[in-house]
């Protein structure tokens, strides 16, 4: 899961930057609105945190251009005022999930799975997958009850799998959706990790379809 | 219609009732004098052809006494006292007089004068006119005096009097009316400037109309420029206010967030955050309430906040049942409707098991808003104690205990209305806010 971090104060976006790659995220921060803007609409993310009150361009702004330009990722806006009004603003410009500063890292980073496995069409906050399990707020995943040991990386695909199981996921979106804008791309450590996936989780469920990409194969 | 006297109305028609009056009065006393003149003069004239007669008929008889010629012809000279009386005088002797002075003599001054007051025999007023004579052939003084009853003078001027009152008084009538007249077509754009500014406090407008006359135009538009100023005022607060959030809690949640988790910060931290949003709540609706010409409707609001719920309420699997007017709307600013709106549905929404119910409807100039829930509800001591704790919302207390009901019983009472907890017959908690209501624009011709 990958996703993108709006906000201008350098202490608070790199707290929630550690917190959300300690929940399975990998992360990209914008100190403003107009650097914020240009990210989420040429990049490809899972979620958006974006602060309303941003210098530059406003937080609402940001989202309703970025809905303009059919941006449907979903974003959960941050609140300093706390009152409804910025609230209703922030939902009318197409924000999905809020939270009112000061808040607890936490609370920010389970809303913010929800928000990832519901965009995926996930009403639970367990997905199955076969015999899989993943649970989403605890970012554990189980085989048969079981929990597996997986490294962070690992958990990460095998979750961005889960999510979108019984569809083909290209390596690039893949990569897309694992790696920061920062970090080197690289197809050939994927290859890698599905390997070792393969044997942590049993063959057969993942399958590579030569030139497309994977799929997590769940249903018969 | 009573008047309060500081009433322009009633000062406007009492100067005119005076000036009229004066006026009247003094164009009575006019006429009148006017016209006693005109009648003792005709009076006058008459006495006066009377006593040229005598003179023209007077003769000197060979003793050198003084003869009479033929008596006046006129009936009222033979009337015994009728007050219409003539005598001849030689050198102060009487030597001749009217059948209707009797045995008595008229006793007129010396001076010769044409139209006096004199008194008769039995002391009753009456017109007098006397010439001092000669004749040829006599050295004596003679003289002619002709009087005419006071009373026949006073008698036709009271005959006059009378319609000339009255027609006065018409004229006095008509003249209050028109005064009144003009004293309400000339207030008629001052009240609708007070109606037109009522509609504002109302929330029916939101500036005034130009007014028809020019004397009013520069009032309306100061008026205007005042609510404008006070609009643009608050604005700039307003947004002061979310600046001062902003740079106050963004450090605020790095730094809850930078201390270990057992930290003893993190209550100060969490007190802090209170006094922040209580001071900044504060400081931004005890300004609304002043602010004139506002009108917000209630049906989209709700909307609004469900859209902003819409996440807890599907995951708790709520029903949510809407009962608005559709002319049910708040006189006060939007902002503060959300807010109370707001808490009051997401506090719903925290305790209902399936249900929540919004009711808006409006009651002569009352706004009444239920939000009601299944939930376990309060008690009445709770009822109590949760709005009472709004005095004390800038001190401390467990986060999410009904803090949200003291903020929104704060909100009310800034506008005049009040927050009141019950039991609702869905089972749970009955949150009533009453406020003032605006009448929607629809209903404004009515």
């Amino acid at each position: 899961m990958k996703c993108l971090i709006v906000e201008d104060d350098p202490t608070l976006s790199s707290q929630l930057a550690a917190a959300m790659r300690d929940g399975g995220f990998a992360c990209d921060i914008a100190a403003d609105g107009t650097q914020g803007e240009f990210l989420g609409t040429t990049e490809t993310y899972d979620l958006a945190i974006l602060d309303l009150g941003l210098p530059g361009l406003p937080g609402i702004e940001v989202l309703t251009r970025w809905r303009e330009g059919g941006v449907t990722m979903p974003v959960l806006i941050l609140t300093a005022r706390g009152d409804w009004t910025d609230k209703v603003a922030g939902f009318r410009a197409g924000a999905d999930d809020y939270a009112v500063k000061p808040f607890r890292l936490e609370e920010v980073v389970i809303r913010a799975q929800t928000l990832v496995r519901r965009a995926a069409g996930h009403a639970q906050a367990v997905i199955k997958a076969g015999p899989l399990r993943l649970d989403t707020q605890l970012g554990v995943i189980t085989r048969n009850g079981l929990a597996l040991k997986l490294t962070a990386f690992e958990t990460r695909i095998l979750a961005y799998l889960i999510h979108h199981q019984n569809r083909v996921v290209s390596r690039s979106e893949l990569s897309d959706h694992l790696y920061d804008s920062a970090a080197d791309r690289d197809f050939k450590s994927i290859e890698v990790v599905i390997g070792r996936l393969r044997r942590k989780i049993g063959e057969g469920l993942i399958e590579t379809r030569r030139g497309e990409g994977y799929v997590l194969r769940t249903a018969a | 219609m009573i008047l309060p006297r500081d009433s322009i109305r009633a000062r406007l028609i009492g100067l005119a009732a005076l000036l009229t009056g004066v006026a009247l009065v003094a164009g009575y006393l006019a006429i009148a004098a006017i016209l006693e003149d005109f009648i003792t003069g005709r009076f006058d004239a008459e006495t006066g052809a009377v006593a040229d007669a005598l003179i023209a008929g007077a003769g000197i008889d060979a003793d050198g006494r003084l003869v009479a010629g033929p008596a006046p012809t006129d009936p009222r000279f033979q009337m015994p006292l009728s007050g219409w009386f003539w005598q001849l005088t030689q050198d102060g002797q009487v030597a001749a007089k009217s059948p209707s002075l009797f045995d008595n003599v008229l006793n007129p001054p010396e001076a010769d004068f044409q139209g006096g007051p004199g008194l008769g025999p039995a002391g009753e007023p009456l017109r007098v006119a006397r010439h001092v004579f000669t004749l040829p052939g006599s050295a004596s003084v003679l003289a002619v005096t002709v009087t005419a009853p006071r009373a026949e003078i006073d008698a036709a001027m009271a005959r006059l009097r009378r319609p000339l009152a009255i027609s006065l008084a018409v004229l006095g009538l008509a003249l209050a009316a028109a005064s009144l007249l003009q004293v309400a077509a000339g207030l008629r754009s001052l009240d609708r400037l007070g109606r037109d500014l009522r509609r504002i406090r109302a929330g029916q407008a939101e500036a005034l109309p130009l007014p028809a006359v020019a004397e009013l135009r520069p009032v309306a538009a100061e008026i205007n420029a005042l609510l404008e100023q006070n609009r643009a005022v608050l604005a700039r607060a307003r947004e002061h206010v979310g600046n001062l959030a902003h740079s106050l809690k963004t450090p605020l949640a790095a730094l809850d967030n930078a201390l270990p988790p057992d930290h003893p910060g993190h209550a100060l931290i969490a007190r802090m955050d209170r006094q922040i949003g209580w001071h900044l709540r504060r400081a931004r609706s005890s300004a609304a309430p002043r602010l004139l010409g506002q009108r917000t409707p209630a049906a989209p609001v709700i909307q609004d906040i469900l859209l902003v719920l819409g996440g807890p309420i599907r995951e708790a699997g709520l029903r949510v049942d809407i009962c608005a007017d559709a002319d049910a709307g708040f006189a006060g600013e939007r902002q503060d409707l959300e807010e109370m709106i707001g808490n009051l549905v997401e506090n719903a929404v925290k305790w209902a098991s399936s249900a929540i119910r919004i009711t808006a409807r409006v009651d002569g100039d009352q706004l009444h808003i239920l939000i009601e829930d299944d939930g376990p509800g309060m008690s009445d001591e709770d009822h109590a104690l949760a709005l009472t704790r709004g005095a004390r919302l800038d001190e401390a207390g467990p986060p999410g205990t009904g803090l949200g009901l003291a903020i929104v019983a704060d909100l009310a009472a800034l506008h005049g209305g009040a927050l009141m907890l019950d039991r609702s017959a869905l089972g749970g908690l009955c949150a009533g806010l009453r406020l003032p209501a605006a009448v929607a624009p629809t209903a404004r011709r009515g």
